[in-house]
């Protein structure tokens, strides 16, 4: 499994683990889901497209080659394996999560992981990876009954545009202490690279490790944190 | 036959168009919008079909319980049967794009669609007819996934219509389902999925509508309807753009291995698929002129012959034998620009450098690989490197 999880913010924020995940691609060919945008304000998929070209473009001289598939139902598992990697974009979480349960591309989209390709998931995108979605319970303006994500990260959840506040550190103390479990929050700057296992930091700030009440800190980015040791403030 | 050229440009107005002609043409032919009863997703059939022909929904590539003819086409034999048929119907015979594809978006030419670069990229003028072409194709995104049904060089059978109406687009569909119905692919167990993707071609950005054609439990080929280019500094318009992969009809029609139809059957009775496919694949890109290097085309070419050495170390493999069967193979699809003695010399030579330094890696000697693997063991063995460590080596030890 390798998953890159990036927490939501700009592409100059999201720089050097955009490069790594590029850098990883054999034939830099990934499909991207944009799903999440549906519906949302201001957003069309041309827009959503040309956003993600721009965004891979200025890493590299040769420009990757990015599809951009909308109706996830209509994917199967070869399709998805003619791809180096899937990138998830970013939106509202439940509106994805639903949208690859309903059409089963949840399914698809594990097999892929397991199968040990690369997967990147930009904000909403990467909290569907965690254990609980409620972590963005604010998105769940449809009043869906199941708040379950993809569960791959160990019993951990995801935060996603964390930005260190006492409010913040209240209600994720609040959502260990309903769920248990865990959860990795991430700063717009920085993001995860996740194994079988390892966690590495990549990125400008810190990513901030929740347990049982406890709070830790990825204090040195690019060190290398083994799954199930973290480092402590 | 020419094409006229459609007035339309307005994606909106084109997808709509399009919808219409496909429920047309599925409605006036009896296929039916039916739910999977496994995966749940929607596909059209006519037959009686439970589910929707995926391998994940059939369980298994359900053709293979179907009874072998009694004598089965080559795939040089079954290519000729597919290109008179298109020949018939008004297409122009098209020659196969160079493997290299020099100038265009990829390293390796991948697909028959690919003849259209000059058109979609650059400011060429527009084929005037339907072509029909047989475009011997590289996928290196297969490498790790070689298997049943998945290759990384095969032959893609295409046709490719520019300017084309979503009319003529369904009329292609009908050609290309009366073929396999000739070619013995019973059309009730045939089904078809919709796709709906947003491409790039280079620097182009294009949607396609895409229909999947599945024959139990494989997925055969596609129609890629092709439009709402941008930019259009290139004045590409519409594109009818069907493939199929000429491997994969033959392995319906065989049965056994996918790999038979390939062959040698000395090689694919014994499971050296990827073994065939490495050496097919070193011998179709050496056939264009490519050589070894350390960037792009030739990193790739490099690559693969590495991935042999280390399929098939501490054996010492001689590709004569495959390298000329792959050779012969590949001259019914394209005119090879090298000789073939020329062939199977680069693709031993890059072998045997590839073998000779996993032997220096082995033994931490630094003596030159460049030279035949003979030749290399000689100075080996006259340098200070013991002979029962080299011999252990090659034993496997």
């Amino acid at each position: 499994m390798i998953l890159f999880l990036s927490g939501g913010g700009n592409s100059k924020d999201s720089k050097e683990l955009d490069k790594r995940f590029l850098d990883l691609l054999p034939n830099k060919k990934f499909l991207y889901i944009p799903v999440a945008l549906e519906g949302e304000q201001n957003y069309s998929y041309r827009k959503c497209y040309e956003w993600i070209k721009d965004v891979f473009s200025i890493l590299t001289s040769n420009s990757p080659n990015i599809t951009m598939l909308t109706d996830l139902a209509s994917a199967n598992m070869d399709f998805l394996k003619s791809f180096d990697a899937i990138y998830i974009g970013g939106g509202n979480t439940y509106k994805l999560i639903g949208r690859m349960a309903e059409s089963k591309f949840n399914k698809l989209l594990l097999a892929f992981v397991k199968n040990g390709k690369p997967v990147y998931g930009g904000s909403a995108g990467a909290i569907i990876f965690g254990k609980s979605i409620a972590t963005v319970e604010e998105e769940n303006v449809n009043n869906s009954s199941s708040d379950q994500g993809l569960n791959l990260l160990k019993g951990f959840s995801v935060k996603c545009h964390y930005r260190n506040t006492k409010s913040e550190v209240d209600l994720i103390n609040n959502f260990i202490k309903q769920r248990n479990g865990g959860v990795f929050a991430l700063p717009e700057q920085t993001g995860l690279i996740i194994t079988n296992t390892s966690i590495e930091v990549v990125g400008n700030k810190p990513a901030y490790v929740f347990s049982n009440k406890r709070r830790g800190s990825a204090k040195n980015i690019g060190k290398l944190i083994r799954t199930g040791s973290f480092v402590y403030l | 036959m020419t094409i006229e050229r459609p007035t339309s440009n307005n994606d909106t107005e084109t997808l709509k168009t399009y919808r219409a002609q496909l429920e047309l043409f599925l409605r006036e032919r009896g296929w039916e919008r039916r739910d999977c009863s496994r995966c749940e997703r929607q596909y059209y059939a006519k037959g009686v079909s439970q589910n929707c022909g995926d391998s994940t929904c059939c369980g298994s590539f359900e053709f293979l319980q179907d009874v072998r003819r009694e004598r089965s086409l080559t795939l040089p034999g079954l290519e000729i049967v597919v290109r008179n048929h298109f020949e018939n119907a008004g297409f122009e015979l098209h020659p196969p794009k160079s493997i290299l594809n020099e100038g265009g978006t990829t390293l390796f030419t991948s697909a028959g669609v690919q003849l259209l670069d000059d058109w979609v990229l650059k400011d060429a003028n527009p084929p005037r007819r339907p072509l029909y072409v047989s475009q011997p194709s590289v996928r290196t995104q297969h490498l790790d996934s070689i298997g049943e049904g998945n290759s990384l060089s095969f032959v893609n059978i295409c046709t490719e219509v520019a300017n084309a109406t979503p009319e003529t687009h369904f009329v292609n569909l009908d050609h290309w389902l009366d073929c396999l119905s000739r070619l013995g692919l019973y059309v009730g167990d045939i089904t078809l999925h919709e796709r709906r993707l947003i491409q790039q071609w280079g620097d182009v950005t294009l949607k396609s509508e895409i229909i999947a054609i599945f024959y139990k439990g494989l997925e055969i080929g596609d129609g890629n309807y092709n439009y709402g280019f941008t930019p259009q500094a290139s004045n590409a318009t519409f594109i009818s753009d069907f493939g199929f992969g000429l491997e994969r009809l033959a392995w319906i029609l065989r049965k056994g291995s996918y790999f038979d139809g390939v062959g040698p059957l000395s090689e694919s009775l014994k499971g050296n698929s990827v073994l065939q496919e490495l050496i097919k694949t070193l011998t179709l890109l050496s056939s264009y002129g490519l050589e070894p290097s350390n960037k792009d085309r030739g990193y790739r070419f490099r690559l693969f012959a590495k991935k042999l050495v280390a399929l098939t170390f501490p054996e010492h493999c001689v590709v004569f034998p495959l390298a000329s069967y792959y050779y012969n193979y590949w001259k019914n699809f394209a005119d090879l620009l090298i000789q073939q003695d020329l062939v199977v010399d680069i693709i031993q030579r890059e072998y045997d450098r590839n073998y000779n330094q996993r032997v220096n890696l082995l033994l931490s000697a630094k003596s030159d690989p460049n030279c035949p693997t003979e030749e290399y063991l000689l100075k080996l063995l006259m340098s200070r490197v013991s002979r029962d460590g080299i011999a252990q080596i090659l034993r496997g030890n």
